[in-house]
């Protein structure tokens, strides 16, 4: 009997100490995704979820759900690590970029993706479904072809070596986006406007219309977030920022988009401010500079409207210093080969009524300023009466007429608008030469200008054949417009948002043009993201 | 008779509505380019005038004006320019929601103005007359915009027992809800104040005293029912009104109703959408009027309709 019972102790223990070890054993049960971030926003634009029927205005929510073919880094530079390709290749002559697939990439539905998606997407992006505004850079490519299952070539009409930046989302969305081609052909554009599926770590989930977009975190990880951190990402709309604030008091958001007038408010109430630095360029533009005997067709009115205004007063006292002065407009410090050498205006009322004298007018002259809702800057109503009073100071007569933006714009593109100044504060973005060809090429939709000059240094950085080339025309355009003062730049003003910093951190929004980088604060393998 | 009445008070609204569509129809077009909102700044020309092609935009009005009639008598209010989906799925979503929001605010200011009015006539110039007359000025004073964000702050961000924004859950319709029923208390007090002030003068009241009646009876039971007549007019009306045109309401509490949807689809310059909701508003403000009307006849058997005008 004796002799038993240390047996039995020891098969027991043995068994205790088998059961332990195979607990150690096993792998601590995966980390998943939990609780929801509420983002509160003024308006989901179209609220359009398939990423080819949408302006560049939906990108901070369509990025949730969508990778691009090209990658980009939180500092505003492409990154193969964060893309669908994992390397690419421009040809010499910078007529054909080559991209190897990253593989093991799959789409929400379970679709592994291919080059054929890749080949799919691109087409559909140009094809006339798509409304892609940027259709002009990239109708560039000829033929997309297949090499292999995870290799495509796209061959190009024309050399552009700054395709490559349009394939990512620092600039456009739509242009690089993948979709996958199996789900898309199988069910229609229409089913897929409404049930999207993408590569993204997010998938949709629902929306109402006006009232929420819902993502989900898709349930295995991300090839390369990892595990994102929220188990649900609720963009929702409430049109009053009033409310948005109230909402981020009481919980019922983690994140709001707020303007400057809500800076104190949040102060008071132990919120915290995150800042897109730069997010936007603001800046007055000078209509219809060829009309016929119009004073602002003169290099030197143009001098004298710049030097009556103290942009330091006006970001410090109207726009709450949430930015910085800015000698360049409407292109900003996001624009590559950025120069660093054209210092902002100084405020000298007295040389701008000399220069007044000079061009002719002694006495001023009368124009009319327009005033008006600008979308995301509710300031510039406010700011156009300040500049009218400077304007007022060094002899001018402005009349201020308020309209409404959409209706003036039909105005401006009939050209029935001489002799006048409108403002607008526009997303700050990578391709340098995008708005001044919008605004200032005498075949363009604004034509603010009529001069070939301009039009030759515009177009020559259009069409510039490789990087060192674009960096001498767009130093040059950038020259052109500071030394001519074609515009009023006044500030590059920082995004604002408010947060719950119990339950929202460190958050580095990034540089692409209307993207927030939500990323940065739910992904959980941090590619290509800074450090919290 | 009045079968006949009905019928011809749906075809002059029906007239009505077709001047009044085609006018918004001319009109909206000379506010600004769709294509603007739904083509980013950086499109080119010819993009644009391939969309502008594509949705028919490029016709000439009259054109599109018949082209848009030959599809509404099929059933078919176009397609949303903003949201890509047809005008009808749109509206038949948000209409609903702001019904909704309308009933609520309507029961809250009949729950307030009801009492107050009755009160009011039977205490005039009392100082329980004197404090329902300051609540129902308040209501129409107090912008209500500022009305909104003062109760949205005390009830939701500092008392927390209601939510601050959106929809969802029964307690999601208390503050916009009130919002807009303080608005409408005014004008059902006073108008049941002054119908019930002269009710309780006229000869069936003084008969019904005279019989011997309690006080209580004679309001309740005989006065009251005259009264409210005018209340049910102006009640139906509005109510048409508050589904339709809570715009500011809607915006303050991000609720996403059919006065939001029309703000934004002026705003975008959605022609198929202005003009699908100007037909349904147009259509309600009918109805609404036709149905007050038939009620009256109804609620008083004095009232019927002949040849164009009560009897």
């Amino acid at each position: 009997m004796q002799k038993r019972k240390p047996l039995l102790g020891s098969v027991i223990a043995a068994l205790v100490l088998s059961v332990v070890t195979v607990e150690s054993a096993s792998p601590a049960p995966a980390r998943k995704p939990e609780g929801e971030l509420v983002v509160a926003v003024g308006s989901l634009w179209q609220q359009n979820v398939d990423p080819h029927r949408g302006t560049n205005a939906s990108k901070f929510y369509l990025e949730m759900q969508f990778d691009q073919l090209v990658g980009i880094n939180s500092e505003g530079q492409l990154d193969p690590k964060t893309g669908v390709a994992e390397k690419w290749e421009v040809s010499p002559d910078s007529k054909k970029i080559t991209f190897w697939i990253r593989k093991g990439i799959k789409f929400q539905n379970g679709d592994v993706l291919t080059a054929e998606d890749v080949k799919f997407s691109l087409e559909r992006a140009l094809s006339p479904y798509s409304l892609d505004e940027y259709k002009g850079y990239t109708s560039v490519i000829q033929e997309v072809k297949l090499v292999n299952p995870y290799v495509v070539e796209l061959i190009l009409k024309d050399p552009a070596p700054r395709l490559i930046y349009m394939l990512g989302s620092l600039q456009s969305f739509d242009s690089g986006v993948i979709v996958p081609k199996k789900y898309v052909k199988a069910k229609g554009d229409e089913y897929f406007a409404l049930h999207p599926v993408g590569s993204g770590p997010y998938k949709f989930h629902s929306q109402q219309l006006d009232a929420y977009i819902k993502y989900e975190a898709v349930s295995s990880p991300h090839w390369r977030v990892g595990i994102p951190k929220y188990k649900y990402i609720t963009f929702k709309v409430v049109p009053d920022v009033s409310t948005r604030v109230a909402m981020l008091k009481r919980g019922e958001a983690d994140i709001a988009e707020i303007g400057r007038a809500q800076i104190k408010e949040m102060k008071d109430a132990r919120l915290d401010i995150r800042r897109k630095l730069s997010g936007r360029s603001f800046c007055m533009q000078f209509l219809q500079q060829w009309s016929e005997g119009g004073p602002m067709g003169k290099v030197k009115v143009r001098e004298a409207m710049n030097l009556a205004i103290d942009r330091k007063a006006i970001l410090d006292n109207l726009l709450m210093g949430a930015g910085r002065v800015t000698g360049i407009s409407p292109s900003g410090s996001y624009s590559l080969f950025y120069p660093t050498d054209l210092a902002p205006y100084r405020y000298d009322p007295e040389r701008a009524k000399q220069l007044l004298k000079e061009a002719g007018y002694p006495q001023g002259f009368k124009f009319t300023m327009f005033q008006y809702e600008y979308p995301g800057f509710p300031e510039g109503r406010r700011i156009a009466e300040v500049l009218a009073s400077y304007f007022e100071a060094i002899g001018l007569q402005p009349k201020i007429e308020p309209v409404d933006y959409g209706a003036l714009k039909e105005r401006i593109y009939k050209f029935s608008v001489p002799n006048s100044l409108i403002y607008g504060a526009y997303a700050n973005r990578l391709i340098g030469e995008d708005l001044p060809s919008q605004f200032y090429l005498s075949n363009g939709l604004w034509q603010m200008v009529r001069d070939p000059s301009m039009d030759a240094l515009i177009n020559k950085a259009i069409k510039a054949v490789t990087m060192d080339e674009y960096k001498v025309a767009i130093h040059a355009l950038f020259k052109r417009l500071h030394g001519e003062y074609v515009n009023i730049p006044i500030a590059e003003l920082d995004e604002l948002f408010g947060v719950n910093p119990k339950t929202v951190g460190g958050w580095d929004m990034g540089k692409a043009a209307y993207g927030m980088n939500l990323e940065h604060l739910f992904s959980e393998l941090r590619i290509g993201q800074k450090k919290r | 008779m009045m079968g006949r009445y009905i019928l011809g008070r749906l075809f002059q609204g029906a007239i009505a509505l077709v001047v009044l569509v085609t006018f918004v129809f001319v009109v909206v077009r000379f506010t600004g380019d769709p294509i603007d909102q739904m083509l980013g700044p950086a499109a080119t020309r010819e993009q644009r005038e391939g969309l502008r092609g594509s949705l028919g935009l490029d016709k000439p009005m009259f054109v599109q004006y018949g082209i848009y009639w030959t599809n509404i008598v099929r059933g078919d209010f176009g397609r949303s320019l903003a949201w890509k989906r047809p005008v009808a799925e749109v509206i038949a979503q948000r209409l609903p929601q702001s019904a909704k929001l309308a009933g609520v605010s309507m029961a809250i200011a009949l729950l307030i103005g009801m009492p107050l009015g009755v009160l009011g006539a039977l205490r005039r110039d009392s100082a329980l007359d004197v404090s329902a007359k300051i609540i129902g000025l308040l209501g129409q004073a107090l912008p209500v915009f500022w009305l909104g964000l003062i109760l949205m702050e005390i009830f939701a961000v500092r008392l927390e027992i209601l939510p601050v924004a959106g929809m969802g859950s029964p307690l999601h319709y208390v503050l916009p809800g009130f919002t807009m029923g303080w608005f409408v208390v005014a004008g059902i007090m006073r108008l049941l104040r002054s119908s019930l002030v002269d009710v309780l003068d006229s000869e069936f009241v003084k008969m019904a005293r005279a019989k011997g009646l309690s006080e209580t009876s004679v309001i309740w039971e005989h006065a009251l029912r005259n009264a409210l007549l005018p209340v049910v007019s102006f009640a139906g009306i509005y109510f048409a009104t508050l589904i339709t045109a809570a715009i500011v309401v809607e915006t303050v509490f991000a609720w996403p109703g059919f006065g939001l949807m029309m703000y934004n689809a002026l705003k975008f310059r959605d022609f198929p959408m202005i003009q699908g909701g100007v037909i349904v508003t147009g259509a309600l403000v009918i109805v609404a009027n036709l149905t007050v009307d038939t009620l009256y006849a109804f609620i008083d058997p004095r009232i019927r309709y002949g040849r164009g005008r009560a009897k």
